[in-house]
């Protein structure tokens, strides 16, 4: 299984921790740091990419941070994914989009990093709710208001 | 005759003019403020003829709702140019990047206030810069708070300050959004359920 790990534009030091603490042969990890101090050993690691589309759809399945920019490019693509509480954060705003992802039960969320690799192994039984969003229908009534067009 | 003084008093002169905020201060404003206003107008109908907007987006959820929002008003107004602040360097063919510290600590509670201030100083001077360097409309922001203080000078100024609430909030609200609650023209949510805290909030989906 394939697994890529990211964490956006934040600093989340305890999951890469945790992720070295798995040692399982068929499980293959890249992780995406950002600028956090602490370097992951347990397989490849990278940086912030733009190419980042690409490793979500090489991997089985992704253990993302959070970010609702991340989660939602995730869920809209239809990818397994893990939605990790950053506990390094002391700020609590990223706990709405885990109770709504959790609530409506389209991934696995992850609130106690110990549980990690029981949720991993979970991951080809977990039936998620397929993710669907009404998009934004705004943009005309913003370019109107700004003048941009009559 | 009566009707001709009542008439008269109910006058009042040249609001269709200007916009409402403009005419507030003026009562409570000495003359050097009307005099800076018309000047700004002045100066940017003389110089300026290209109408553009100021965006001002943060790292990571902020900057992809931007990224999303640009494409959406680039379908309604296929003609769209932007100046931008951002605490990022990408700036997404903007004609004038601006780039701002980051407004907030997310590790470390007892810096988080002066960062804040930091930040919301710096931007501020640089979208004073912009005003006088281009022929701004209003500002679209997607947060974070670095877009608060150069909100209410857009406001001062009479322009259109929009500003989109973020879409991780579902059950509350952020900071920055209660402020911006107060002092954009249109505010949107992104969650349905944000309208419970927000009531006049516009909701049309998800970006």
């Amino acid at each position: 299984m394939k697994v890529f790990v990211t964490v956006g534009h934040t600093r989340f030091d305890s999951l890469f921790k945790q992720i070295d603490k798995i040692h399982r042969d068929d499980w293959h990890f890249i992780s995406q740091m950002y600028d956090g101090a602490y370097t992951p050993k347990n397989g490849e690691h990278i940086h912030y990419t733009h190419e980042i589309f690409s490793y979500y759809e090489n991997a089985d399945v992704v253990i993302t941070h959070a970010g609702a920019g991340t989660v939602y490019n995730l869920l809209e693509m239809g990818k397994p994914i893990i939605v990790v509480a950053n506990s390094d954060r002391i700020d609590t705003h990223q706990e709405d989009l885990i109770r709504y992802v959790e609530d409506s039960r389209f991934a696995q969320v992850c609130r106690n990093l110990d549980e990690l690799e029981s949720l991993l192994s979970n991951v080809n039984d977990y039936m998620a709710v397929e993710y669907h969003s009404e998009p934004f229908s705004g943009a005309h009534d913003i370019s109107k208001a700004l003048g941009l067009i009559d | 005759m009566y009707e001709l003084n009542r008439h008269r008093s109910d006058y009042r002169p040249r609001e269709w003019l200007y916009p409402r905020l403009y005419i507030t201060i003026s009562r409570l404003a000495p003359s050097w403020c009307q005099f800076l206003f018309i000047l700004v107008s002045l100066v940017q109908v003389v110089c300026m003829h290209e109408k553009v907007i100021l965006v001002i987006y943060g790292r990571g959820g902020h900057k992809e709702q931007m990224r999303r929002l640009l494409n959406e008003l680039r379908k309604s107004s296929p003609n769209l140019k932007f100046v931008s602040i951002a605490d990022v360097d990408d700036k997404f063919g903007s004609q004038y990047h601006l780039k701002c510290p980051e407004p907030r600590d997310k590790f470390n509670l007892w810096s988080a206030p002066f960062k804040l201030i930091y930040s919301g100083a710096v931007s501020l001077i640089q979208s004073l810069r912009l005003v006088a360097k281009y022929r701004i409309t209003g500002i679209v922001s997607t947060g974070p708070g670095m877009a608060v203080l150069p909100s209410i000078l857009f406001r001062l100024l009479g322009k259109q300050v929009v500003y989109i609430e973020s879409w991780s909030r579902f059950y509350s609200a952020s900071l920055t959004g209660r402020f911006m609650y107060c002092i954009s023209n249109i505010f949107y949510v992104q969650n349905k359920t944000m309208k419970n805290i927000f009531p006049k909030a516009k909701y049309t989906g998800r970006l």
